[in-house]
């Protein structure tokens, strides 16, 4: 049956325009990736135009303080009278740009960690594993807050901290795909071919076992923005830039009378965390029916 | 030794006049493996000799085949042969100069000295790049021609004279939309790219449909007859070995048990394993009457063998002296040696 | 007399975007304690074809057609009558059978398990009894019973699946390229004990398999198929001496031989054509050497020579 749609696929070209397809018509087929794909579009959309929509300067403190949502001030004002609305569209950017950043740099990181550390084997994988390890043991939320207390709160600080923090998932991934492609005779013969360890590692291993750590990544992009809010709303963001997390921690101190300030902001944290778990949870679809399957 | 070295080192196209040959000494690989004991929570070392003292000659030009079942050592062998393993002791020598000297000083020449094609024509090739990219790749690690131009022209002229055309048809596709036959010719193509003095095939048309290995096989001679490279051919299959290979080497083991001029040990075997192999062979010839050499129990693993002949105690005709003592090499005739204690001139076949 | 006889099977796989004939209108007889290998290479439907009498295809697999086993329709039981049927009448052995078992049970207990699926009467005494007069008949010692599939070798795992397939002494038994992923010598030495065991219990065989020398030894009458086709059946002294359809005969040039002179190895040229796509004609036309203008428009029929021959060729009846 394998052999018959091999030969089928044989008869038809591979070229740019049919893999498009292939890739849209597998994004329609899973309800979760599709889901996931619109929601983070609007999000997305909404932060790049952020300064067209917004209403208001997100920093220009208003007369009107606290509000209720009006004409003027969609989502109503906090206890400064600043914009709720345009917050949250100018909040978007940070969150998102957070996310990506941070969870970019767990994801290269473990990538490499893990790709290393599963394909050289031997000795390097004992010593890289055993890091992988030291990491996992560390309470990251912990970590992250003294090294934001002891080195500030900068965006930066933040980004980078939650990124060297949470590498050791994608590393895991990557050390498993690592691993079982190192066995394959395409890999063999690249070797005799007389392709360099390391440029196999780049050229082929990561390549052929990015996808879960791909799924695994959009995943951690909303663990990122989540992390990035409750330091925010512990007191440790960076107060020189407007965060959904700062807007809930502004608004905790009126959450009898100014409901709207956290809440919104709280929705907003909620919508951005589903969509990267509704994208990367359908990724992870696509991998699994690919193994199960008789299609 | 370092002129021969430098020589072998030099670049420059194949002189047909140069001849190459192969010489592997005593060569074992021994691996430790943990396996259960006696005892269930205790777990014992053992060590398992996938390859246990090979020795042979090859020149250039030669076909060599190399037959045996699961377990004898056969693709170990090819893995230590193409450098995808060490071996553990044993020596490796092209023209007297050693595999690892020559890796150290050059591993790309070593590459170029020795090449594989491997049983698997399916995942022969990195499956998220086309044949263009992959036949590219390989010609720019080796530096040959100097441009994406110029390679491009060589991959071009090598596939018309292969016969895999329309050219542009094939080097778009990706591995999954080729069959077996034109992925396994594509890989004896880009490994004859680089002109091997020595080629390796393990089983190349194991995975292969019947009324394509023809094929397969007669792209080998001739690229092996045209460069003058000597090859050697790894196969469970005895009469495609028979048919290819002028010299053949049958193992068991770790060991080789019979060497000889192929239809020298084919049709007068004179190890008792050898006459065991041939005559379970099924054959399409069925006016011949087969008798097949009973035989019982499992095939062995590589543990924990000897003192004596590894096959004692498998052997139809094994004595106490067999399993006390390894049989020594024994020539039957010019060229034909086999291990046994018990070879009779008179009792060949 | 006849045990199995297939009408007109054909298998079509449907999926949303094409429809593939993997077998088309395949008819042969079995006569009982008859042996019949169907030879073909991948994509010819062998398998396919098999695994259809014991409603073994996916979902997506449509059978049409006549299997008449002793009189009953097979493809027209119910659920439950076929499960009577199954590995009661007709039972089958596959090729890599370590994988057919579940790795951290003993093996004597998956074994009493499917025995006490198809005849919960018998006790576990009894049951047990069975197992081990089952393990004997395949030459394998009694300890196996004990072990756990990881511990049993290639070949003892397929004589493991042998007792299986005999466990309720089925009339016909299925072998799905059973020996092929086997040692030349253990291959040989199931064939022998299979040959023993039909002579003994007076079963009926089908042996599907890529290896035209294994059937040629061990079966009586061989089956050719070709993409879904069968082009050629007959006893295997006649098909294989005197192969009438170029498609076998290009097959058998295809072995070198172990004596006698090399000649020439040969390969039939060009590959399988796309079974999704209806075509016009011989199936075999783009490989075949001796094709004519008749053989791109006119599909052959199936002609019946001397002695239950058939061949699917325009040019048989005469010499192809």
């Amino acid at each position: 049956m394998i052999e018959i749609e091999r030969i089928a696929k044989m008869n038809k070209s591979g070229n740019f325009k049919m893999k498009i397809k292939k890739i849209i018509s597998s994004i329609n087929n899973v309800k979760q990736l599709k889901a996931g794909i619109i929601l983070l579009a609007l999000i997305i959309l909404l932060a790049i135009f952020a300064p067209l929509i917004a209403t208001h300067d997100p920093f220009e403190l208003n007369d009107d303080m606290v509000s209720p949502p009006s004409n003027n001030y969609i989502l109503g004002t906090d206890g400064l009278g600043r914009d709720i609305f345009s917050g949250i569209l100018y909040g978007a950017r940070t969150s998102i740009l957070i996310g990506v950043v941070a969870a970019s740099i767990s994801g290269i990181m473990g990538t490499l960690i893990g790709g290393i550390s599963g394909f050289y084997g031997g000795k390097i994988d004992a010593v890289l594993s055993e890091v992988i390890n030291v990491f996992l043991m560390m309470p990251t939320f912990f970590l992250i807050l003294i090294i934001v207390a002891l080195f500030g709160s900068s965006m930066f600080n933040v980004m980078v901290v939650i990124g060297i923090t949470t590498w050791t998932g994608n590393a895991r991934l990557m050390r498993a795909e690592a691993l079982s492609l190192k066995q394959r005779t395409f890999v063999k013969s690249l070797e005799t071919i007389g392709e360099s360890k390391f440029k196999i590692l780049l050229k082929h291993i990561i390549p052929n076992g990015i996808f879960p750590i791909i799924a695994n990544t959009t995943m951690n992009v909303s663990d990122a923005i989540l992390t990035e809010s409750a330091l925010s709303f512990l007191g440790l963001g960076d107060p020189n830039v407007m965060s959904w997390g700062q807007i809930v921690y502004n608004g905790k101190s009126y959450l009898t009378n100014g409901w709207w300030i956290s809440t919104f902001s709280g929705i907003a944290i909620v919508l951005t965390v589903l969509a990267f778990y509704l994208i990367g949870d359908g990724m992870n679809n696509i991998l699994s029916p690919k193994l199960n399957s008789n299609n | 030794m370092g002129e021969r070295l430098c020589a072998i080192l030099q670049e420059g196209t194949v002189d047909m006049e140069n001849n190459y040959t192969l010489e592997i000494t005593d060569v074992f690989k021994h691996y430790t493996q943990r396996i259960k004991g006696k005892n269930r929570f205790r777990s014992v070392k053992k060590t398992v000799k996938a390859v246990d003292g090979i020795s042979f000659e090859l020149k250039s030009g030669e076909i060599m085949g190399i037959i045996g079942e699961s377990g004898c050592g056969k693709s170990t062998l090819a893995k230590l042969l193409t450098n995808l393993e060490q071996p553990t002791g044993g020596k490796i020598l092209f023209n007297g100069v050693s595999s690892e000297e020559m890796l150290k000083n050059d591993r790309l020449q070593y590459k170029r000295m020795i090449q594989m094609v491997f049983q698997n024509p399916f995942d022969t090739f990195d499956p998220r790049n086309n044949i263009d990219k992959i036949i590219d790749e390989t010609l720019k690690l080796h530096s040959i021609g100097k441009t994406r131009d110029e390679r491009a022209s060589i991959t071009q002229d090598a596939m018309e004279k292969v016969g895999l055309t329309p050219v542009d048809d094939y080097l778009h596709r990706f591995p999954h939309e080729l069959s077996g036959g034109q992925l396994q010719r594509i890989s004896i193509l880009r490994a004859m790219l680089l002109r091997p003095k020595f080629l390796v095939a393990d089983e190349p048309v194991s995975m292969l449909d019947v009324s394509v290995r023809a094929e397969i096989i007669k792209m080998l001679q001739e690229q092996v007859r045209n460069l003058n490279t000597a090859l050697v051919f790894i196969s469970h299959d005895i009469n495609t070995t028979r048919y290819i290979s002028d010299k053949i080497v049958v193992m068991y083991l770790g060991r080789i048990v019979e060497s000889g001029i192929t239809d020298s040990v084919l049709h007068n075997p004179a190890h008792p394993y050898t006459k065991t192999l041939i005559s379970n062979c099924a054959s399409i010839d069925i006016l011949e009457k087969s008798n097949p050499i009973k035989i019982e129990g499992e095939p062995p693993t590589p543990i924990d063998n000897g003192p004596g002949c590894y096959f004692a105690p498998r052997c139809y005709m094994s004595k106490d002296k067999c399993f006390k003592e390894y049989p020594e090499k024994t020539e039957i005739e010019q060229g034909h040696f086999a291990s046994c204690h018990f070879i009779n001139r008179d009792n060949l076949n | 007399m006849k045990l199995l006889s297939i009408k007109n099977e054909s298998v079509v796989y449907r999926s949303k975007t094409k429809n593939v004939l993997a077998v088309n209108n395949v008819s042969f007889d079995i006569d009982k304690q008859d042996s019949v290998g169907i030879v073909g290479e991948s994509g010819s439907g062998k398998s396919t074809l098999a695994l259809a009498l014991l409603k073994l295809l996916p979902k997506n697999a449509d059978v049409t057609g006549e299997v008449l086993f002793e009189d009953k329709d097979l493809l027209k039981l119910s659920t439950d009558e076929f499960n009577d049927l199954r590995w009661k009448e007709i039972s089958i052995v596959f090729q890599k059978s370590m994988n057919s078992l579940s790795p951290i049970h003993r093996i004597g207990s998956q074994m009493a398990d499917i025995y006490t699926i198809h005849d919960g009467s018998a006790d576990s005494d009894e049951v047990k009894g069975k197992i081990i007069n089952l393990l004997e008949m395949v030459n394998l010692p009694t300890r196996v019973y004990t072990m756990y599939p990881h511990e049993l070798s290639g070949g003892m795992m397929q004589r493991v699946s042998i007792a299986l397939s005999l466990m309720h002494n089925p009339k016909l038994i299925i072998m799905d390229e059973a020996t092929t992923a086997l040692d030349v010598i253990t291959q040989g030495q199931i064939l022998n004990e299979i040959a023993e065991l039909e002579k003994k219990l007076k079963i009926a065989r089908i042996m599907i398999s890529h290896d035209m020398s294994v059937v040629a030894n061990t079966c009586r009458k061989i089956a050719v198929m070709y993409a879904g086709y069968l082009v050629e059946f007959g006893l295997v002294e006649d098909v294989i001496l005197n192969p009438k359809h170029p498609y076998t005969k290009g097959l058998l040039k295809s072995f070198p031989p172990l004596k006698g002179e090399k000649g020439e190895l040969r390969s039939i040229p060009g590959y399988l054509p796309d079974l999704s796509i209806p075509h016009e004609g011989c199936i075999f036309k783009d490989r075949c050497p001796q094709k004519e203008n008749i053989c791109l428009y006119t599909a052959p029929k199936t002609h019946i020579v001397e002695n239950g021959r058939k061949v699917m060729c325009n040019f048989a009846g005469g010499d192809c």
